[in-house]
């Protein structure tokens, strides 16, 4: 008997006939589904090796429905001449490739079969090979994780599914998910801990771990009771998972980690190898089936968006939760592009083949270039707008229809002629997406409750745009292709020349350009409005979004440390009009830096920022410097917690390979004498310390001697950080010559200035945008 | 350092420094063969760091036979010569390069060419960054009669992201279409050991030399060039 | 990923480096003063890298000239400008400081780096100040418009 059911999808996996799915329903139950499911592989070839393929499929134990048939694949050429008509005078489709179809009818078995066919007959050509089955559920059904669906079932059995949401949409129906949060109660990396702690809803409590049986009674009683559908731990992927099941498989009992106790724990090992010239590093993992277990230190990015961010990922790709919280963008970006293939019935070659097409020793030198990486004008300036284009390259794969397979257009801004190819299908919703929160987040106020949320959505979508260009390009990626990639980067020099040539044009002077944004200044532009005009007329040349970032009272670009004279591109500190400040490249913001300096130098710049404008910072300088002074006394007083001054640095290469050890490697020597394992790629934390070998590790298990901290080396970390941004306030504010290094030839301009519009600037551009990528714009 | 030279019939001759020499060299080119196909460039030695008061001036001939593919195995050091190579190759006609290795610095070509844009013009090279896509370069080459030019063909062989039969496998396939190019023209292919040792790269490594007809052995005399102060 | 060709950075310093015999064989003030000459070419690194010329060292030399040449103008203008403010204090006459305008007429620049000592001293009356509105700038025949 037919029954409807509605609720949110929580997890899709193969069991051993087909799928189990699990919801949460409206009623607030959690259930479990079975559906059928084929995944289909197929193969290209010569006709007589598909047969031969054929009759040794049939003969395999798997079973496999069999069928020939003919799809698109869109890097090959036509089975049939383009424009051919078809009997009945329509036009042939483009790149037909006959195949072979296999569809697998137990799902489980898919990676077996595909594996064994390989084997037996490598020289053919695979698609739609090695796509996951949630991937390939997602893109044949229309849903996601945590869509919201209406299913028609037979008893456990469902029979139809319909998505009653879709990854676009700003505000779904939130499902309502039961968190059990697992954390040791301190770092195992640092010292040994002694009970775990549990906590969800309204309940905390600890479980001393020295008493395995309670523990593990307590905490299995918890799973049953509450049931929860996120187990969030802290370290759980490489130690606290690791270690409960260790704790069953000694006493002999089992923890209902999995919901579906039917199932076991996926582990994933650690891994590292060595892939072109790089070493890569995935730690252990520990997924569950039924419910999801994430890892606050092992997901991606959580730092930047939470759990909100890896729902919104998840939601988004189309991955599997607890994968989207593992894996990269660049997987995120993959999968994406996997589901509109399949969606559109276009073949995923299995292998990379495509290589670069042949071009001219010229050509290469012309095309291979990166963005525009300008020299600034190094100096304090007053009054500066910095304009950038929204989502630049993103932005041009979409509107200029750049995508691997389709041929590229003219060398103006024109875009390629044709249906819309693979890469732009799959970006526009998702660039859709970005810009309609973008200008959500404008009219919020700014206390909304809405916005972190809003705010954590747009960090998982910023990062997915920011890889998809690179994925362009990447040389594994099924829908990459370097030609591309340069397209994109030849379309965005243009148009930031194209960009700055209007501003010029406009009697603006350019204080810096840096692949997507320019820094520029006109006496008497200190407003929003006054810059209307400006964007108005780059959008007008460039057929790009560009908008206000804001308007500096006053921005620093710093010179090279090594040498002053010479400008660098990314290294610059500045205060906006609402008093918020940017900070790019200087100490603060690098990875490498103590905390306690990182913190004084923004410290420094908050107290800057409180002039109203650069004729102000006379008054608050001394403020600063007295700031200075208070924490390089309490730095010489070893009054600074030791937490503070922990310097953090990437391991580069295996131990044996330094031929004189860097101040990380001395710092992983101690680590492994005292028995912690430090990969290359890892990050080692230490100390600056008196005598050899000049550094401590942090991660030991002895705390170090506040007393054999090198004071010294911190004060002179210090002083530079300090004069890093203080050296050009100084100038300035003793009456020297700010924005002035170089001879600028006075330029005449003959054009008028345009009218400035009353509007909030970010709104016009932002909905000016959304106008273009919808097609009316 | 043994010179062998013979004028006539315009045929060039080859010689090499007496250090550059190791056992694997078969045979220096017999004094007469036409002209075609046969190319020879001067290396000049680079000065040893700042403190040497003899400028040692060290040049190597290296000959392409018409009818054979010539596999050069050295370290990456060599790749400039091989790229003056392709520029001088480039003055006479067309030359097709596949790079392997992300090796083709183009300026290092214009410099050899002098910045003429005629010969930098009859330079095609093409990009390889997986070994699937150096298979799918070389078939996808042409038998034709113009020089071609393999840069370090097993960088991309060295992945351990691609299992190793495969990789045979598919370097095998590479193997048959070099032979195939070599029917009607001449070419080089350049090989360098992989930066971290593995049983497969050797076994790799041996392949290609066990196909080759003729190859040389470059082992660096000099000490490498003063590395570059980065700011 | 993919980028085969070296950098306008990386290529600026192997074009330096190139010349390192040439510049330790020169006195040791002469040094000095050609890296001046280098690191008025690392202003235009990203025009160099843009133009895409086949011997990159040309378009260095081109910037290196242009950076001359601004500073050069730079100097004609201070000259002029000395030679209207202190007409009497100046020993030669008055002939060789009214220097024809090259189609120009000065605007305002001085040529102070921010962080160092001023190069060759600064006495340029002060008040003259960066911030004044473009109204007050002399209109120009532009040479810059392509």
């Amino acid at each position: 008997m037919m029954q409807t059911f509605t609720g949110w999808l929580l997890d899709v996996y193969p069991n051993e006939t087909n799928l189990t799915l699990w919801l949460i329903g409206e009623d607030g139950e959690r259930h479990r589904f079975v559906q059928d499911f084929a995944a289909t592989v197929y193969a290209a070839g010569p006709a007589p090796h598909l047969r031969k393929l054929w009759n040794w499929l049939k003969a395999q134990a798997v079973p496999v429905h069999l069928s020939r048939t003919e799809r698109r694949d869109v890097f090959q050429g036509t089975s049939a001449p383009r424009g051919a008509e078809t009997p009945d005078g329509g036009l042939m489709p483009p790149r037909l490739v006959a195949v072979l179809a296999v569809e697998v009818l137990q799902p489980v078995k898919l990676d077996e079969i595909f594996r064994s066919m390989v084997a037996a007959f490598p020289d053919l050509t695979y698609y739609d090979a090695d796509i996951s089955l949630p991937l390939r559920y997602a893109a044949a059904f229309g849903v996601f994780p945590l869509a919201r669906c209406r299913l028609e079932v037979r008893g456990k059995t469902i029979v139809g599914i319909t998505p009653l949401d879709t990854p676009w949409d700003l505000e779904p129906v939130p499902a309502p998910l039961r968190i059990l949060s697992l954390e040791p109660d301190c770092d195992p990396a640092h010292g040994e801990p002694r009970a775990i702690i549990v906590s969800y809803e309204r309940v905390r409590y600890i479980l001393p771990l020295e008493k395995s049986t309670p523990l593990l009674i307590g905490l299995s009683a918890d799973l049953r009771r509450y049931d929860p559908d996120v187990i969030l731990t802290s370290w759980g992927d490489t130690w606290l998972m690791p270690l409960l099941m260790e704790l069953c498989k000694e006493s002999g009992t089992t923890l209902p980690l999995n919901r579906d106790e039917s199932q076991a724990v996926v582990e994933r090992k650690e891994h590292t190898y060595f892939s072109y010239g790089q070493i890569v590093y995935r730690g252990r993992q520990v997924q569950l089936r039924g419910r999801w277990h994430l890892d606050r230190h092992n997901a991606m990015l959580w730092n930047d968006y939470g759990m909100e961010g890896v729902l919104e990922m998840a939601r988004v790709t189309r991955q599997p939760v607890q994968d989207a919280a593992r894996l990269s963008p660049g997987t995120g970006i993959s999968s994406m592009q996997f589901v509109t293939a399949l969606q559109k019935g276009i073949l995923i070659p299995w292998h990379k083949n495509q290589a670069e097409t042949p071009k001219t020793a010229m050509d290469l030198m012309r095309s291979d270039m990166g963005g525009m990486v300008y020299q600034p004008t190094v100096g304090l300036h007053r009054d500066v707008g910095g304009i950038d284009f929204v989502s630049m390259y993103p932005g041009i794969m979409v509107r200029f229809n750049i995508s691997p397979e389709v041929p590229r257009a003219g060398t103006d801004l024109e875009p390629a002629e044709g249906e819309p190819g693979i890469v732009p299908m799959t970006l526009a919703p998702l660039l859709n997406k970005r810009l309609a929160l973008k200008l959500a987040l404008l009219t919020l106020h700014r206390w909304d409750c809405r916005r972190p949320g809003y705010q954590a959505l747009a960090s998982a979508h910023k990062w997915l745009l920011v890889t998809c260009f690179g994925y362009l390009g990447y040389k594994n990626a099924r829908f990459g292709r370097i030609e591309a990639h340069e397209a994109v980067t030849a379309y965005g020099r243009e148009a930031l020349l194209r960009a700055k040539e209007a501003a010029e044009d406009l009697d603006y002077e350019i204080l810096h350009m840096y692949v997507d944004g320019l820094w520029v200044h006109k006496d008497g532009c200190k407003t929003p409005a006054d810059f209307e005009a400006l964007l108005a007329d780059i959008t007008e040349r460039t057929g790009l979004p560009i908008s206000l970032d804001g308007v500096y009272r006053w921005v620093v670009f710093l010179p090279s440390r090594v040498d002053e004279r010479v400008p660098v591109a990314n290294r610059y500190f500045g205060v906006f009009q609402d008093g918020s400040i940017k900070v790019r490249g200087i100490e603060a913001r690098r990875r490498d830096t103590a905390p306690f300096i990182a913190e004084t130098q923004m410290a420094i710049m908050e107290i800057l920022a409180k002039a109203e404008d650069a004729e102000h910072l006379k008054e608050v300088y001394p403020k600063a410097l007295a700031f200075v002074r208070r924490e390089m006394e309490a730095l010489r007083a070893r009054r600074v917690p030791v937490e503070k001054l922990l310097v953090s640095q990437k391991l580069s290469r295996e131990l044996g390979e330094y031929s004189s050890p860097s101040q990380a490697a001395r710092a992983v020597r101690q680590l492994q004498a005292a028995g912690k394992v430090v990969r290359p790629g890892q990050r080692v934390r230490f100390l600056f310390t008196l005598g050899k070998p000049g550094v401590r590790a942090w991660d030991v298990p002895e705390r170090p001697d506040p007393r054999s901290v090198d004071v010294k080396r911190y004060q002179t970390l210090l002083r530079r950080a300090v004069e890093t941004v203080l050296a050009p306030i100084r100038q300035s504010v003793n009456g020297g010559k700010e924005n002035e290094c170089q001879y600028r030839f006075p330029v005449k301009n003959a054009e008028p200035l345009g009218e400035g519009g009353t509007q909030r600037l970010d709104e016009v551009s932002i909905s000016k945008v959304i106008n273009f990528v919808n097609g009316s714009g | 350092m043994g010179v062998i030279s013979c004028r006539s019939r315009g045929c060039v001759g080859a010689a090499l420094p007496q250090r550059w020499l190791t056992q694997q060299v078969k045979s220096i080119i017999p004094p007469c063969l036409p002209r075609q196909g046969i190319v020879f460039i001067k290396r000049a030695g680079y000065p040893v760091g700042m403190n040497t008061n003899i400028e040692p001036q060290s040049t190597e001939q290296i000959a392409v036979r018409t009818g054979n593919w010539l596999l050069v195995v050295g370290p990456r050091a060599i790749c400039p010569t091989l790229l003056a190579l392709t520029a001088r190759l480039a003055e006479a006609g067309p030359v097709r390069v596949v790079d392997g290795g992300n090796r083709f610095n183009v300026y290092t070509v214009a410099r050899a060419a002098r910045g003429r844009s005629e010969v930098l013009n009859r330079i095609t090279v093409s990009r390889a960054f997986t070994c699937y896509q150096a298979l799918s370069l070389l078939e996808s080459t042409p038998a034709i009669q113009a020089p071609f030019v393999v840069l370090d063909l097993l960088n991309t062989f060295y992945d351990e992201n691609v299992q190793a039969g495969e990789r045979k496998r598919l370097l095998g396939q590479c193997l048959t279409n070099l032979d195939r190019l070599e029917k009607e023209s001449s070419g080089l292919v350049s090989v360098h050991p992989a930066a971290v040792h593995s049983q497969t790269g050797r076994e790799l490594l041996e392949m290609i030399q066990a196909a080759a007809r003729d190859s040389y052995h470059v082992q660096m005399a000099a000490p490498a060039l003063e590395p570059m102060r980065l700011f | 990923m993919g980028r085969t060709l070296p950098s306008a950075t990386v290529v600026f310093m192997q074009e330096e480096a190139a010349f390192a015999r040439f510049r330790r064989a020169l006195r040791r003030a002469d040094q000095l003063a050609l890296d001046d000459l280098f690191v008025s070419a690392r202003q235009h690194l990203a025009a160099a890298q843009y133009a895409s010329h086949a011997l990159p060292f040309e378009v260095f030399l081109l910037s290196m000239l242009l950076e001359e040449h601004k500073e050069v103008m730079k100097l004609r203008e201070r000259v002029e400008a000395l030679s209207t403010t202190h007409p009497t204090g100046i020993p030669w006459g008055d002939e060789v400081l009214t220097l024809p305008p090259p189609g120009r007429t000065p605007g305002r620049c001085s040529g102070t780096f921010p962080f160092g000592d001023d190069v060759g001293g600064d006495d340029v009356p002060s008040g003259d100040d960066t911030a004044k509105s473009a109204s007050t700038r002399p209109r120009l025949v532009d040479t810059q418009k392509t």
